[in-house]
């Protein structure tokens, strides 16, 4: 007992075992165990108090002292104990308990993971593979294929799963099957960047982490995972973010050659256009209402034609003039038959020649019998004559051009010649070319062009009566009348020559043989470029304004640049204007950014067709400008409220079609 | 108050998280997945953390007392949740199976701090009762009062020949002997035992004759006895059956990450 001294002498305290699995179930009684205890197996171990011993042939009694020593009674003559009990229950020790509920707890939790390992494809219901619910737009198109649609090891055997975990990921080429990309999609920014070393390849899970939730937003990036690869490291926007280059935010010239320093300072303010000028300074021009990355500026008609518009239809082009021969090259009897008599002939004919038209289209049906065929055609010939068909002009008399004009170089282009002004090499093509235009109309002219350019549209709305007309009047070696009424534009013909003149802004005409000329190639000579790109006159004009570039470094091929912006090549830059300009208000704020630079020579620059050698109008945009407002504790910061990540991102064809169909 | 074999322990601790920690920062600033370096790391933590119940079943092998294993098991055990939370970025995961292996793993947290602090608290109490007792004996003892408790209760009736002493046993005290009382009481550090034995229990005394008062007090005496043995019981019983519940959360939430292991390999890397 606890109050006895020597209560844990050898013979007195037995060895506790709790590590055993059972224990006597008197304990559970509260009262005193056996001595001798339970068997491993939980069977009662005190039925007797002692096993009696055989010695020398008697049975002695091995009772412990603990349990009261040796016994009066002694063992029974069968050698068992006489001192025999009902046997207990034994117990489970606390360890016992807490090896089952081990045991217990370990089967269950293998048990559900292996029951609800794949239930419901791990996509929707339970299931021991749910990382968590997908973002918004991709819980719905994994609907159908579930966890397979991005991880293909899902539903595979084990030895597939065994290769998957000791294999690399493919999870970015699953990401590729709906998401594109202008560059490729596992370089850095989607670019292979010339000055960047050898660039290491990345996986869209570096920056995207799904299964977070329905509204998680994981396109959003933090400014730390910009900093992981690039070198600059800095603080914030306003603290330390490189400078803006030099030319900020102008990379190129612009395409519209609009000297904003000469307009507003100059011509803005010259009495004689004071009326015409806006009065609403950048915004009279600029369309703020469709402000985003640019803001682009009105159409031609809003903001350049008040002043600009009549000078458009100044500038024609001509396309042909009748060269001088040394001699006549038409076979006028051919001439004759084409353009048939003239009309002082006719009116002398008076009516015979109807009596004739109306015989000769019976002769052509059919319509007479051989005999009066044979009579008619005797009749024919004598009113030929008499009508002045086929009339050559006396073999005696002196061939004298009514041109002195040489071949300007559409001409020569379209005839196919280097020369202008060689008149052996020239006057056959021409003689062919004016007869092809009497006998055909236009065509002739479309089978010159073929195969360069759009002739259809060079040669948009081309009279074939207009080409009829000049062609007999040239064959017949006089001067083209033309008609009296006034050409207010489109073709139309001189005596000697046959012009274009513009209709208005954009004309289609005009800007398809200036695009001609530009993109130079098969017979478009240097006489040809100079004449059609000339900004003093003719259609060339028009590059007074649309600048001329080249369209690659030591290319001859040049571009004309008709519509204004959008040729920036800072594609990871994602400015947009409209939340400044809605907080800043329109007008005068466009100043408080862009600073007028009055010292620019910014014309020099349309002089040449290197777009990257330019004077920006306006003085470069600096850190300055934007931190006075993008700071901490001010306006957001963060790299990505000014720059986008990847280059050109879309969806696949595929993608867009499943949605469609959704 | 910290112990000095514990203060190496957090001193290692505290360095492994800021370790790890940085560690983890420095792979999400080169774009690499910080959950695996913390994922593993608690996963290894896991592991020693379980071998401490191998290194009780191991008595018998030296490898360092079981005091500074329990220091190193308390110490692992809150850098474990530390960098549970390191390694999920929220209290909370999101997915059902994320949610259940998080649910566990609080509730294993739960369990081994609620050890520790019965472990720091009980054994002062135990301490203050000024005896010891083995907590598998405490049946046996119990039952030895018990026995002389009834064998004075009869001696009192035959040398007395009143059952006023008998009656209020059999009436009344042996509830009280029959098993260990007031559990509660004892595990928060109550007297609802000694209020009991010095009411109801001593009810009888003033209608005993000296003789049965001399007897009666003797019982009284093994009855103060008993309740200072049913506070190690209750105390000691409370210091083991704890881990009923945390041993066997322990190896399920290890199960549970063995496989979240195993699918993040699988799926995600």
């Amino acid at each position: 007992m606890i109050t006895d001294p020597d209560r844990f002498k050898q013979d007195k305290s037995p060895y506790e075992r709790p590590n055993f699995p059972y224990r006597c179930g008197r304990i559970g009684l509260w009262s005193k165990p056996c001595g001798r205890g339970p068997s491993s197996e939980g069977a009662c171990g005190g039925v007797a108090d002692c096993r009696p011993f055989l010695d020398n042939g008697r049975w002695s009694c091995r009772r412990s002292s603990r349990s009261g020593g040796v016994c009066e009674e002694g063992p029974k003559p069968d050698g068992t104990c006489s001192h025999q009990h009902p046997p207990c229950k034994p117990m489970l020790s606390l360890r016992g308990y807490r090896g089952r509920l081990t045991f217990l707890a370990a089967a269950l939790v293998i048990a559900l993971i292996s029951a609800f390992a794949f239930y419901g494809g791990g996509a929707s219901a339970i299931s021991s593979v749910d990382p968590g619910q997908l973002s918004g737009g991709h819980e719905n198109f994994t609907a159908k294929k579930g966890c397979a649609t991005c991880h293909t090891p899902h539903g595979s055997d084990p030895v597939g799963w065994f290769k998957a975990s000791w294999s690399p990921g493919s999870l970015s080429q699953a990401c590729e099957s709906c998401h594109a990309f202008s560059g490729p999609a596992t370089a850095p920014h989607n670019e292979q960047f010339k000055s960047a070393g050898a660039q290491k390849a990345t996986e869209c899970t570096m920056c995207h982490t799904e299964h977070k939730g329905m509204g998680e937003k994981i396109t959003q990036m933090s400014d730390s995972q910009c900093s992981a690869c690039h070198e600059k490291q800095f603080k914030s926007f306003s603290q330390g973010h490189p400078n803006f280059s030099k030319d900020y935010p102008s990379r190129r010239r612009t395409a519209i050659a609009f000297d904003h320093t000469s307009h507003l300072t100059k011509h803005f303010e010259n009495k004689r256009f004071v009326d015409k000028a806006p009065k609403d300074r950048c915004i009279s021009c600029h369309n703020v209402t469709k402000a985003s990355r640019n803001v682009p500026v009105r159409p031609f008609e809003e903001s350049c034609a008040r002043c600009h518009e009549s000078q458009i239809s100044k500038r024609e082009l001509v396309l042909f003039t009748l060269p001088e021969f040394e001699e006549n090259p038409f076979d006028m009897e051919a001439v004759g038959e084409a353009c048939g008599p003239t009309a002082e002939a006719r009116e002398a004919a008076g009516d015979q020649f109807a009596d004739l038209t109306e015989k000769l289209a019976n002769l052509a049906s059919g319509g007479a019998n051989p005999v009066a065929a044979a009579a008619l055609q005797a009749e024919l010939a004598a009113l030929k004559g008499q009508l002045g068909f086929g009339e050559l002009p006396d073999s005696g008399e002196e061939y004298e051009s009514v041109s002195t004009e040489t071949l300007p170089p559409t001409a020569t282009f379209l005839l196919g010649l280097e020369d202008g002004e060689d008149v052996e090499a020239y006057s056959e093509p021409v003689r062919d070319l004016i007869m092809g235009t009497i006998e055909n109309g236009h065509e002739a002219l479309l089978a010159a062009l073929k195969g360069r350019g759009d002739a259809n549209t060079l040669l948009n709305d081309l009279s074939p009566e207009l080409l009829r007309g000049i062609g007999c009047a040239w064959a017949g070696n006089v001067e083209y009348e033309a008609p009296t009424d006034a050409v207010s534009g489109g073709w139309f013909a001189d005596a000697l020559s046959l012009r274009y003149r513009p209709l208005r802004h954009a004309d289609p005409v005009a800007k398809a043989w200036i695009n001609l000329a530009a993109v130079g190639g098969e017979g478009v000579t240097d006489e040809l470029r100079d004449m059609l790109l000339s900004r003093s006159e003719g259609p060339g004009a028009c590059t007074k304004c649309h600048s001329v570039s080249q369209v690659a470094a030591k290319s001859e091929k040049l571009s004309i640049e008709w519509a204004f912006g959008g040729q920036s090549k800072q594609r990871h830059l994602n400015y947009s204007h409209g939340p400044h300009l809605n907080l800043l208000g329109p007008g005068a704020s466009c100043q408080s950014c862009h600073k007028l630079n009055q010292k620019a020579d910014y014309a020099a620059a349309f002089k040449q067709q290197d777009p990257l050698k330019f004077e920006s109008n306006f003085n470069s945009i600096e850190n300055e400008t934007c931190t006075t407002c993008h700071a901490k504790g001010q306006v957001r910061q963060e790299c990505t409220l000014c720059h986008e990540y990847h280059n050109g991102n879309k969806f696949k064809r595929r993608m867009t079609t499943t949605n469609a169909k959704h | 108050m910290i112990r000095p074999m514990t203060l190496p322990f957090i001193v290692l601790g505290l360095a492994t998280f800021a370790l790890v920690a940085w560690y983890s920062r420095v792979v999400g600033m080169q774009l690499g997945n910080p959950a695996i370096v913390t994922g593993y790391t608690l996963f290894v933590l896991m592991i020693l953390l379980g071998l401490f119940n191998m290194r009780k079943r191991l008595s018998m092998v030296p490898v360092g007392r079981s005091s500074l294993w329990l220091a190193f098991h308390v110490v692992a055990g809150v850098l474990a949740i530390a960098m549970f939370w390191l390694h999920t970025g929220a209290l909370w995961p999101t997915g059902l199976y994320e949610q259940v292996l998080a649910a566990l793993f609080y509730l294993v947290s739960i369990t081994g701090i609620f050890g520790y602090l019965i472990l720091r608290a009980l054994p002062r109490r135990l301490t203050q009762t000024g005896i010891e007792v083995i907590y598998e004996r405490i049946p046996a003892e119990l039952g030895e009062i018990r026995d002389k408790v009834e064998a004075l209760t009869l001696e009192c009736t035959e040398k007395t020949g009143s059952d006023t002493v008998a009656q209020h046993y059999i009436g009344t005290l042996n509830w009280f002997f029959r098993r260990p009382r007031f559990g509660f009481s004892h595990i928060v550090g109550g007297d609802a035992a000694g209020h009991w034995l010095r009411g109801p229990g001593s009810a009888a005394r003033r209608y005993l004759n000296d003789v049965e008062k001399g007897y009666f007090d003797q019982i009284l005496e093994l009855g103060t006895l008993k309740t200072q043995i049913d506070r190690h019981y209750a105390c000691q019983d409370l210091m083991k059956k704890w881990l009923l519940l945390h041993v066997p959360l322990s190896i399920s939430v290890i199960l549970l990450s063995v496989w979240h292991l195993l699918l993040v390999n699988v799926y995600a890397l």
